[in-house]
């Protein structure tokens, strides 16, 4: 079991997964995206250090999740 | 300190001359300025500008001013309702078409009273005298929550990361506060257009919403939940700044 914390701004969220996870798998997740309400125009850091989407996570990691800057065409 | 010259033989037999020079450091002075570099700092209600009161954060050793606003001016087109009796803003590019179409003016729109609405800017030290705040990446709008939660007005000139498009300005000052003051001027006269929108029209129609007087526009202050207008979102600077909030 690996419980990951997410924080979000001034939230915060703990879940548990069953298995290996990856930091992607952590931004895909719907359930964590609809507790703390973010979109698919993020990013993630540990330790104050982005992460790729590949990178795996370890039991009691802390990820933050940022909102990325989008462009003007959009 | 003088210098110090070694001849030293490599591993592989050849021989280098070593010079070394030696200076003095104050471990304890210097790792002490490190940590106040780096410390955070909060002045809260340091100056006040038209009513609003402002402050200043230093935080991954940048100092950021910001100030709590009560009321916002949007200048852009504006179009009327089916009723003809509200308006709402018409975010387009300036064209001599628009300008025919629709009317042009600085409506203020009044802060709902369960949001806090900050405009901060990071300011950069120029040349060891002067300061300034770049016109991109460096201007800040965001709307909290009671929960200190950020949140992204659905308004035009404003990425999804809070930071504001501010057009062309000349945010050099001798001082901070002059610098940021250079800013929310920029912020306070331009007119918006319709960048950076992503289809959040309705959202701006019911959230600035204005009535037409024999006079005058008044702004009808929105009673809804305006979270659900919103998008949220989150960055350092976002949280950081929430502790002014």
């Amino acid at each position: 079991m690996n419980r990951i914390t997410i924080n979000y701004g001034t939230e915060s969220h703990t879940h548990t997964f069953a298995g290996s996870i990856t930091v992607g798998e952590v931004l895909r997740n719907s359930t964590i995206k609809a507790v703390l309400g973010f979109g698919d125009n993020v990013r993630s850091l540990v330790s104050g250090v982005e992460q790729g989407s590949d990178a795996m996570l370890r039991d009691g990691m802390v990820v933050v999740v940022e909102t990325k800057a989008n462009s003007k065409a959009s | 300190m003088p210098e110090k010259k070694e001849l030293v033989m490599l591993d592989d037999g050849t021989t280098v001359l070593r010079v070394i020079n030696e200076y003095p450091k104050r471990i304890i002075e210097d790792v002490l300025k490190d940590i106040a570099k780096s410390a955070p700092v909060h002045f809260d209600r340091a100056f006040e500008v038209n009513g609003c009161f402002g402050g200043i954060m230093k935080f991954n050793s940048e100092t950021f001013f910001y100030l709590k606003l009560k009321t916002v001016k949007i200048s852009s087109y504006y179009e009327l309702d089916e009723t003809k009796s509200l308006v709402a803003p018409k975010f387009l590019p300036k064209t001599e078409e628009n300008d025919k179409k629709y009317p042009t003016m600085p409506a203020v729109w009044a802060v709902p009273q369960s949001m806090s609405l900050m405009f901060a800017a990071r300011i950069y030290p120029v040349d060891g005298i002067r300061y300034m705040t770049k016109p991109s990446e460096s201007c800040f709008l965001i709307a909290y929550d009671s929960s200190k939660r950020a949140y992204r007005l659905p308004l035009p000139n404003l990425y999804e990361n809070l930071s504001m498009c501010m057009g062309d300005f000349n945010g050099v000052d001798n001082s901070q506060l002059g610098s940021f003051l250079k800013a929310y001027g920029q912020f306070d006269i331009s007119p918006w257009n319709a960048d950076l929108l992503g289809g959040k029209e309705d959202s701006a129609k019911q959230l600035f919403l204005f009535k037409m007087t024999d006079s005058d526009v008044e702004c009808i202050p929105y009673t809804g939940d305006w979270t659900q207008l919103c998008n949220k979102c989150a960055t350092n600077i976002s949280t950081s700044l929430s502790q002014a909030v």
